[in-house]
């Protein structure tokens, strides 16, 4: 995996990261894990093959991680930009180069992915937040279950009831986490399109987002 | 508010005489508005600037349709008097009071012209408004549990208000909202009856009586003494069954507050300025604390 980690730029070594680099490093360091794990349950196999031979696991990982290394490096030399979504490319000039393209692409997709991942890590927080709540109740399922049917009826309707409380929950959690990606990603959408605007439009003509009422 | 009282008291003074006088007892007295103050708030949460006409137009055909639902709650439930009053039917017999609701439903779907997302949503709540009264109907005297309840306050009250957030954001943004809102509602005006308050207009003998599955009997019922006499009043003693249900009230009173919370967490979550919806949030709570 040294090789792989070479790839890298010099994202893993900032003293002070801002979000979107902190998250790449993040994401990096979590497939260098996997691909490490994936080594290992692969060595046996590979042990009696040419000597120096790279596992498949490093090596489809190895590029991977190096394109992460470079959006890493990309949006921490972007950041401000980054941050000001009104500032599009005909509103802010950067300097001709290639780093244009990859600007208006690779930033909001880096975006994206830090969205995406904060739903992420939101849903499971409130999972485990939901079931700590219901412990009790979850409890008192698998007590009457283990009693059999001899239990009252009454409380085997209050077990129910609590069971149903829970698969509520859960369901109304994803489809909130899904809202709030659904309106964070529609906010990104918007900031993009508003980037590619014609800066001489007049204020009547341009373009809305909201419903009309 | 004021803006539109008039509009209510304008409309009806171009109605037909036959029916001003019934429409004027109705309309004219006492009323919260309390479902025009939501589609306020959920506009005001998503956009700035004065209310726009549709709007406007929206909050008077609500208070329209919820007087409607009003009228035939009180003629199936038998209620003599509402907000310290005779209801329609009682006042004016039954035939104006079932005439005069068509009359109602047909004037709103009028007011509202060419809002063809207001005329999808309006038709929206009186279809759900009346598979919830049937829903309900149906399950009286059952012993269910407090998911039940959910469900069909959900879709009785809690359909009113999701629509309401729907008219004011027409974003479908507080649909949510609006539902947890007709939800905390509903229960309020469980808890209210029971606590025997006159604030929100009474009724709790009839659901009582009628076996109707409120908060309070949801979680009253979980014992097996209440339950009995819920599911069969005419073998149990009625004052019996309504001290279960008081004994209950400070487990629904916190059962209240977590609504209050999922409420607020959604209106923090998806309104641009939450502040007009958490004061709707704290103004329902308070109907159950009098």
């Amino acid at each position: 995996m040294s090789d792989a980690e070479g790839t890298f730029g010099s994202g893993s070594g900032r003293p002070a990261q801002d979000p979107v680099t902190g998250f790449f490093v993040a994401l990096r360091d979590a497939w260098l894990a996997g691909a490490a794990l994936s080594e290992n349950l692969t060595a046996p196999s590979t042990a009696g093959g040419a000597p120096g031979a790279t596992s498949p696991a490093a090596g489809l990982l190895a590029p991977m991680i190096g394109v992460l290394g470079k959006m890493a490096d990309f949006a921490a030399a972007n950041r401000q930009r980054f941050d000001q979504p009104g500032a599009g490319p005909a509103a802010q000039a950067s300097p001709p180069g290639q780093n244009d393209a990859a600007a208006d692409f690779l930033l909001p997709v880096g975006h994206a992915m830090t969205i995406a991942a904060n739903r992420s890590v939101s849903y499971w927080l409130g999972l485990a937040r939901i079931f700590e709540s219901h412990q009790a109740g979850l409890a008192q399922v698998v007590g009457l279950e283990a009693t059999g049917p001899g239990k009252a009826r009454s409380e085997r309707l209050v077990a129910a009831d609590e069971l149903r409380a829970l698969l509520r929950e859960v369901g109304d959690l994803a489809t909130r986490e899904a809202r709030l990606l659904q309106n964070e990603l529609g906010s990104l959408d918007e900031s993009i399109a508003q980037n590619f605007q014609q800066p001489d439009l007049s204020d009547s003509y341009r373009r809305r987002w909201r419903s009309k009422i | 508010m004021t803006q539109l009282r008039e509009r209510i008291a304008r409309w009806i003074d171009h109605c037909d005489g036959e029916m001003r006088e019934a429409l004027q007892w109705q309309f004219l007295t006492g009323s919260k508005y309390f479902r025009p103050l939501t589609i306020f708030s959920c506009y005001r949460a998503m956009q700035k600037g004065p209310i726009p006409e549709p709007i406007m137009q929206s909050a008077l055909v609500i208070e329209l349709f919820h007087n409607v639902s009003l009228i035939i709650d009180d003629i199936v439930d038998r209620s003599p008097t509402r907000r310290g009053r005779a209801t329609m039917h009682t006042k004016f017999g039954e035939l104006s009071a079932l005439m005069a609701s068509g009359y109602i439903v047909a004037e709103g779907y009028l007011q509202l012209k060419e809002d063809l997302a207001g005329i999808a949503l309006f038709s929206e709540l009186l279809k759900r408004l009346g598979v919830a009264e049937c829903l309900q109907w149906r399950l009286r005297r059952q012993p269910l549990g407090i998911e039940d309840w959910r469900k069909i306050a959900g879709e009785d009250t809690g359909s009113m208000f999701e629509i309401c957030a729907c008219l004011g954001d027409r974003s479908g943004r507080l649909r949510k909202f609006g539902g947890l809102l007709g939800l905390l509602y509903h229960g309020c005006d469980d808890v209210g009856d029971v606590k025997g308050l006159a604030a929100l207009g009474g009724g709790g003998e009839e659901d009582l009586r009628d076996g109707i599955l409120t908060l309070p009997a949801a979680l009253a019922i979980r014992d097996p003494a209440a339950a009995r006499i819920f599911c069969d009043p005419e073998a149990g003693n009625l004052a019996e069954l309504g001290a279960y249900f008081v004994a209950k009230l400070p487990e629904a009173e916190a059962y209240l507050d977590k609504i209050a919370e999922e409420g607020r967490t959604e209106a923090k979550s998806f309104a641009s300025s939450p502040e007009p919806l958490l004061a709707l949030i704290e103004r329902t709570r308070q109907l159950s604390r009098y």
